[in-house]
């Protein structure tokens, strides 16, 4: 395997595995609340981010990832207490923290040639560093995930009925965006924002189709995910082409086997 | 088996040739000219695209693995090579000719780190670039040392040819000309040429509609008759400008990159230079 030769394409094998891990299982409540456009609108906040930390002469990096958790708060505040869709939510606030990004970028006259190259990372070019850090959040928010499984599970399908029978159903959504906002954050400079978005979502929809509990669809969806990681690699490798693109084009061929594997019933 | 390939190692220890990889055509230019026959040129940013975004691809990293020599332009026009060189531990190969040549702080820059990275539209620092490299191709293998001294020179005698064709763009009527994109301030600097530009000091960089107006009203009122669009960016700006002013819009190349047909019909870095000076000299009222 002249593949695993190489430490690069083993940091990224590694790395590729913990995001497609941590993505699904987040995934899997997001995609069920209808928040699916959730990961690419907190991609183009963490660019606000990104211009607000060229503006103050900050770290890009902590500029990103605050602003991502502080707007993905305010997104769940008004969407709990107005009566807007969230998806027509999510579309004002991407829009809208890209158009102020725009504009903070060019009143602070950065070189914003770089602007993009900035905020979305490669996962070829991971480093060690990169590493311990997605993969001690990762663990992290798993552990989280797990631990409220039962009832993030109720607020995900019911938000009402978990409220009245006593579920804190505030502090819980409160903490699902924020591990979001966290995860995108975190990984758009190490993966990009094209490969986190696309696993949040993709391996998700995928498993759906198979229509197993919960549970299973889960731990399908982990399945497909790291699947499209190792073959995307490995088809990017062989045949030179961006590695990123790769990984999410896999995911979308997985999903069309499960579509057409759901229509024809064989599985 | 095992004996072919160590034969093989053998003829390719003395055959080897110094492998180099480079990130722009400036680079890949004077590399080949300075190195010729006796280097092995990877290009890393395919030819016909624009160079301010580019994302390297596994491939790209094997080939920097494999390399004696990796020259970037500068972190500001190659921001991605940083994360790449330090994560493969290529400290040791890797160039960057910025530190080699003479930079030009950028007005419009607030901070230190920021410069115009544009460097190579300047002889001086082009004549630099060939020095650097033929330098560096020394030390990696000196034994062909006289053919890299010999090369170098004759390349720079050729490149100082054209430069002292382009001394007579001093003597033009018309001082201002207006570009797609902040590219041509080392050029302007060398000739007294006064540059407007519509884009930033990246082609994505969009100009406000106040601006437009402006550039329109420059175009007007400063006589200027050609307003320039370069080939790997959007030229629908240049155009209405052109358009609005009742102006000719022609193609003037800051040489980032050059196109897939040019590399194929080995277009030189400096038939492109003198391309330049015949639009310029027109658009500039020259004798």
């Amino acid at each position: 395997m002249e593949i695993l030769h190489y430490d690069f394409m083993i940091r990224a094998f590694i790395s590729g595995i913990f995001i497609a891990i941590l993505a699904s299982s987040l995934g899997m409540f997001v995609v069920v609340r209808r928040y699916s456009m959730l990961s690419d609108t907190l991609a183009h906040i963490s660019l606000l981010g990104v211009a607000f930390g060229f503006l103050f002469s900050i770290s890009t990096t902590w500029s990103a990832l605050f602003t991502a958790v502080i707007i993905s708060w305010f997104i769940e505040y008004l969407r709990r207490n107005y009566d807007i869709y969230s998806d027509s939510l999510l579309a004002i606030f991407l829009t809208g923290s890209l158009s102020l990004a725009i504009i903070i970028i060019s009143l602070s006259h950065s070189f914003n040639a770089s602007l993009f190259n900035y905020l979305f990372g490669s996962i070829i070019a991971v480093n060690n560093k990169d590493i311990y850090i997605i993969s001690s959040f990762g663990i992290l928010s798993l552990i989280l995930i797990a631990n409220f499984y039962q009832k993030l599970l109720f607020v995900a399908f019911d938000e009402d009925v978990a409220f009245t029978t006593g579920v804190n159903t505030s502090s819980l959504n409160y903490m699902l965006v924020s591990l979001v906002a966290i995860t995108i954050g975190l990984s758009i400079k190490i993966v990009g924002a094209l490969l986190i978005g696309a696993l949040m979502i993709i391996p998700v929809i995928s498993a759906i189709q198979y229509g197993k509990s919960f549970f299973k669809t889960a731990m399908l969806a982990i399945l497909f995910s790291i699947g499209s990681v190792i073959l995307g690699l490995i088809v990017s490798f062989y045949i030179s082409i961006p590695s990123g693109a790769t990984i999410v084009i896999m995911a979308l061929l997985i999903f069309m086997f499960s579509l057409f594997a759901k229509k024809s019933r064989f599985l | 088996m095992k004996k072919l390939f160590t034969f093989l190692l053998l003829v390719n220890s003395i055959y080897a040739k110094v492998i180099v990889t480079t990130t722009i055509y400036p680079l890949y230019s004077v590399v080949q000219e300075v190195g010729k026959d006796k280097v092995k040129l990877n290009n890393l940013i395919p030819f016909g695209t624009e160079p301010h975004a580019f994302e390297p691809t596994p491939q790209n990293i094997v080939t920097l693995l494999g390399s004696d020599l990796f020259i970037i332009s500068s972190s500001v026009m190659e921001p991605w090579a940083n994360k790449i060189v330090k994560a493969n531990h290529l400290e040791k190969i890797t160039i960057d000719m910025s530190k080699h040549v003479a930079i030009k702080k950028h007005t419009s820059f607030k901070e230190g780190k920021a410069f115009d990275p544009h460097y190579w539209l300047s002889f001086d620092n082009y004549i630099r670039m060939v020095s650097e490299v033929e330098d560096l191709l020394i030390e990696k293998d000196a034994k062909n040392s006289d053919i890299y001294r010999k090369n170098a020179k004759n390349y720079i005698k050729k490149i100082k040819a054209i430069q002292n064709e382009y001394a007579t763009l001093r003597s033009c009527k018309n001082k201002k000309v207006i570009v797609n994109h902040d590219a041509f301030g080392y050029l302007g600097d060398d000739y007294n040429i006064k540059q407007y530009h519509i884009a930033g000091m990246s082609p994505d960089e969009q100009p406000s509609a106040k601006q437009i107006a402006q550039l329109i009203n420059i175009t007007k009122k400063e006589n200027i008759h050609t307003v320039f669009f370069e080939e790997f960016a959007n030229d629908k700006l240049s155009k209405t400008i052109a358009k609005e002013a009742g102006v000719n819009s022609e193609e003037l190349s800051p040489i980032g990159n050059i196109s897939k047909e040019a590399y194929r019909e080995h277009v030189k870095f400096l038939d492109i230079m003198r391309k330049n000076l015949v639009k310029l000299k027109r658009a500039m009222d020259c004798q």
